[in-house]
């Protein structure tokens, strides 16, 4: 069942062909997931760079658009802790609980119609590239335990899927997730530190590297970062 | 058998968690060793479930330990998930267990393993995961013993769960979600460690640890960092 889900999520994600699209279609077929299933009032997808918002590349309105635009103004709220710190910051009470965390943002007009926000980081460990923006409204409830993790499953699939299409290779087959137990060896993790330094790179990038070394050399990506871990391989010989 | 020292020392560390850097993936590898030490354990590792109800590997001891571990995700049989399905505890010897699991038993057996313990983390109606104990000597835990190990497993969920309680707007799966999040991190870290001054992975974790400890921060929180930094 659980399972299920998952793949209900990649499914919704991906269009009828079973490519991802451009960056913004997958991420307003992401909002669109949100309010459909997920239930939020408004969701916006924003990619980051160096732990600060680049930019909205999808939402479902003003609502929420206004709201992730104030907290980049004051550089505080919610989805600035979540992307700077690359875990899940939930805040169903913002009038409550968040006027004292982030009191400037929670008095701006653009706060005012929002009653929960909930910031999910489409992250690898340490390093962020995106953002995906839940809010509720003034009538609604807040999300239920299992609402929030509905929205973490699709976050970690909407990594998997901007992943790939940062590095160019939309209708590529989703490479076995990184969440799935298969490829949940922590070898990976150690290998993508290691290739992060060999290459002076992110470590997102660094995990891309090695999928797409694994991929050329036809091994499996935990197969190649055992080599890289055992210092059989290195990128930084290789030139690679 | 047990130093009453030690007993009471674990148990009091297990139950610190009103404090504010609280590290839910620190506080599982302290479980780990405690357990190893109390209950004369070769390894022991934890895993959670996590948002899609799936078992998680947050702590092992030890490499052999994570290898094993991982094998039992895959072939889905052994004795952590017996543990989590019934939640019960599981205390096996591997040479009587073959019909048992016969994927996981071989396995096991090959990385150097003669008994397997497993405790379920569970509170309640609740079930957050199990503790493995694995031991290299043939000989299983005695009625004590096994009492001992479901009560740090009791404590150590008393523990998670009242670390939820202190943030309210918090909840399971968040509180889950940072913790496998904050263990990819420590791994990104520790490799980039070792990468960046020719060392080894322990070597790169106890580093870790070390710089944790002397800027009194959390591992989690030093392992970000050292990745935000790439490694310098």
């Amino acid at each position: 069942m659980p399972i299920d889900r998952r793949q209900q999520v990649v499914d919704a994600l991906r269009g009828v062909d079973g490519a991802w699209g451009a960056p913004e279609t997958l991420a307003s077929r992401l909002c669109d997931f949100c309010l459909e299933r997920v239930r939020a009032r408004g969701a916006a997808v924003s990619v980051l760079s160096n732990h600060d918002v680049v930019a909205v590349i999808a939402s479902s309105g003003n609502l929420v658009a206004d709201f992730v635009e104030a907290q980049s103004r004051y550089q505080s709220g919610p989805s600035i802790e979540a992307a700077r710190s690359g875990v899940a910051v939930l805040e169903p009470d913002l009038a409550g609980r968040g006027l004292l965390r982030w009191p400037r943002l929670v008095t701006d007009p653009a706060a005012s119609r929002v009653a929960g926000a909930y910031a999910f980081p489409l992250a690898y460990g340490a390093v962020s590239i995106g953002l995906l923006d839940l809010v509720t409204g003034r009538d609604d409830r807040e999300l239920s335990a299992d609402q929030v993790a509905l929205a973490l499953t699709v976050s970690e699939v909407a990594f998997e899927g901007l992943l790939w299409l940062q590095s160019g290779r939309a209708n590529d087959d989703l490479s076995p997730t990184i969440a799935s137990s298969g490829e949940q060896s922590w070898v990976i993790h150690q290998a993508a530190g290691m290739v992060a330094v060999q290459l002076d790179v992110a470590v997102t990038d660094a995990l891309q590297a090695l999928r797409d070394e694994a991929s050329a050399r036809r091994r499996t990506v935990g197969d190649l970062a055992e080599a890289v871990v055992s210092r059989q391989f290195s990128f930084a010989e290789s030139g690679a | 058998m047990t130093n009453l020292g030690e007993l009471a020392g674990a148990f009091v560390e297990l139950a610190d968690t009103m404090v504010d850097e609280f590290d839910t993936v620190d506080f599982l590898d302290t479980l780990a060793h405690r357990s190893m030490a109390l209950l004369g354990g070769t390894s022991a590792g934890v895993m959670l479930t996590d948002h899609d109800e799936q078992l998680k590997i947050v702590a092992s001891s030890d490499q052999r330990m994570h290898a094993v571990e991982l094998m039992q995700l895959q072939a889905t049989e052994g004795p952590c998930l017996d543990a989590f399905r019934t939640r019960a505890s599981v205390l096996a010897r591997l040479d009587e267990s073959r019909e048992r699991w016969p994927l996981f038993t071989p396995s096991a057996h090959d990385s150097g393993y003669q008994v397997v313990c497993a405790f379920p983390l569970r509170l309640r109606r609740q079930t957050l995961g199990a503790l493995n104990l694995f031991r290299a000597e043939d000989r299983l835990p005695d009625p004590g013993e096994a009492m001992l190990g479901q009560a740090l497993a009791d404590v150590a969920t008393i523990g998670l769960l009242q670390e939820r309680a202190v943030r309210e707007s918090t909840i399971l799966a968040e509180q889950l979600q940072r913790a496998l999040s904050s263990r990819v991190a420590i791994e990104q870290a520790k490799g980039m460690l070792a990468e960046r001054h020719g060392i080894d992975l322990q070597l790169a974790f106890d580093t870790l640890r070390r710089r944790a400890r002397d800027t009194n921060q959390t591992l989690s929180d030093i392992a970000r960092q050292v990745v935000g930094n790439r490694g310098r």
